[in-house]
């Protein structure tokens, strides 16, 4: 069932938030023992939803989202919710105050069920990192969920909640909806407030919905979104009108990832192919891992250092995982030789090359597709290199680095394990970019 | 460096190979940057709209919860002293 179909059962009195809630819940008792989605639940979620049902049976006003339960990704703050970035580094930290999104999701009467797992301090793509135990993936826990809203998307296909919120820095939030066979949405850069996110890069992350469907995150999309005081780079994009047709983009991926998910993409485009004119297009992939690396490794440094230990939580060399003391160790190897331009201006240099390269691309078509990850996910706790974990942003980072939306939808199963079609529109163009994925979701 | 991504405390001595891994990996995708020749840019904002608003206070409550949070406190103060994370 759509959000909008449920919000419209809830306020006919068809369905109560009450019920809502409480089938959530139980199904959260049932599975997370197994699946380790949910961190922390909010004990105020049967009070919030029977306040909204009273609203209703008096015939007051209720908003967009009066009943509709949300997952949260822990490092998005909720005030008087634990907001650890499953990290021990914030164990027991309790937020002050609620992020911009959580304050419009509430201003329409959505309600919190709690705080969902992720990969610690969102530094990982697998969902294994957490402090607090690997999320497992609810097709096969023996498989990874994907990273690092690890939890946001196991959360929605597991049947947790109606929608979940996630962050993107460079494929957070496509990855897990690939792997979890569900619907991922960054959006473009801007777009949506980033205040009272705990930050990974402050220049590539962005918040977004997760969801069952397109519809149902368009519908989450619309409220989120907006220009924000508190986020000096939000803005309001113009709502751009829908075509009867698009031109399709279509990536060269040839050598770049699995077989079997290149054939699954290329069957997919050749039906695509049958309503749609496309064209054949280069990204330049061959640097994407490269450039965002250097990047997210200099603003992840620069945004740990208030984890001293001295305001709140404790200090985070000392409590940290691996990959988050990896990349906090290159960040500083990169802040000390920076006075030779080594590192960071190249990368800032390659970011201005790539976002030329979109420039070029979108004057001749009006979207781009191709897979959202190279690889299906591996099982728990498998070895794999530091190159070979980064290499799986190949497909997903671009679109952080040039501060574009993208979508990824499910494209099929192979051998039982979802994978994701990704779609990529230009700035504030989600309208298009919703608009095909629509047509083209099975 | 092949490992396991499930989470696991990190020793000193391991942090010095990760800083030595590290560099290397660094210079590597630093060399294959090595020869764009583009002007440094920033990212456009396309079409938006931006008009700046009030700004933002704080309340009693985010006080309260903040000062719970902090490790020490004295009063009306957090301490942020140099080590206070170990007390």
């Amino acid at each position: 069932m759509s959000i909008r179909q449920k919000v419209l059962d809830i306020k006919l009195g068809e369905l109560t938030a009450t019920q809502n809630v409480n089938d959530f819940l139980k199904t959260i008792d049932e599975k997370n023992k197994e699946l380790n989605i949910f961190l922390h639940l909010n004990s105020e979620a049967i009070k919030q939803a029977k306040e909204i049902d009273l609203k209703i049976k008096q015939g007051k006003e209720t908003g967009k989202l009066a009943g509709i339960c949300v997952a949260v990704k822990s490092n998005i703050s909720v005030k008087g919710l634990e907001t650890n970035c499953a990290s021990k580094v914030l164990e027991g930290y309790i937020s002050g105050y609620d992020a911009t999104v959580i304050k419009k999701l509430k201003d329409e009467d959505a309600i919190i069920l709690g705080m969902v797992n992720m990969d610690e301090f969102a530094c990982g793509g697998t969902g294994e990192s957490s402090a607090f135990g690997p999320t497992k993936n609810p097709i096969n826990s023996e498989l990874i969920p994907g990273g690092s809203s690890s939890g946001s998307a196991s959360a929605v296909a597991a049947k947790m909640c109606d929608f979940a919120l996630g962050s993107d820095t460079g494929g957070s939030i496509r990855n897990p909806a690939s792997h979890c066979g569900v619907v991922g949405l960054k959006p473009t850069y801007g777009s949506v407030s980033r205040y009272g996110l705990l930050d990974m890069a402050m220049s590539l992350d962005q918040i977004g919905p997760i969801t069952n469907s397109v519809e149902d995150s368009k519908f989450v999309f619309d409220v989120i979104k907006g220009q924000d005081d508190l986020d000096a780079t939000t803005q309001n994009y113009k709502e751009v009108s829908k075509k009867n047709k698009y031109k399709i983009g279509v990536v060269n991926i040839d050598e770049l990832c699995d077989k079997n998910i290149e054939k699954l993409f290329l069957d997919r485009v050749k039906k695509i192919s049958k309503d749609y004119e496309i064209t054949n297009v280069n990204l330049p992939l061959d640097i994407a891992i490269e450039t965002y690396y250097l990047l997210v490794y200099v603003e992840f440094f620069s945004s740990t250092r208030k984890y001293d230990g001295r305001r709140f939580g404790k200090k985070i060399e000392d409590f940290a995982g691996l990959e988050v003391i990896r990349r906090i160790i290159g960040g500083s190897e990169i802040t000390r030789a920076e006075h030779g331009g080594r590192h960071y201006q190249k990368a800032l240099k390659a970011r201005a090359y790539i976002k030329k390269k979109f420039d070029e691309i979108f004057k001749e078509v009006d979207l781009i597709i191709l897979p959202t990850v190279p690889a299906l996910p591996h099982k728990i706790g498998d070895k794999i290199s530091t190159k070979e974990m980064y290499a799986g942003d190949v497909f997903t980072s671009l679109a952080n680095i040039a501060g574009l939306p993208a979508i990824s939808i499910p494209m099929g199963i192979i051998d039982g394990k979802p994978t994701g079609l990704q779609i990529l529109a230009k700035h504030g163009y989600e309208n298009w970019l919703m608009d095909f994925g629509g047509k083209i979701e099975e | 460096m092949v490992d396991s991504l499930t989470w696991r405390e990190v020793s000193d001595s391991e942090k010095e190979k990760i800083r030595s891994d590290a560099k290397k990996l660094l210079d590597e995708f630093s060399k294959k940057l090595g020869n764009i020749e583009i002007d440094e840019s920033y990212l456009e904002k396309g079409d938006g709209v931006r008009r700046e608003g009030v700004g933002w206070g704080s309340d009693e409550e985010f006080r309260k919860i903040m000062f719970s949070n902090a490790p020490l406190v004295e009063e009306d103060l957090i301490l942020a002293e140099k080590g206070g994370w170990k007390k």
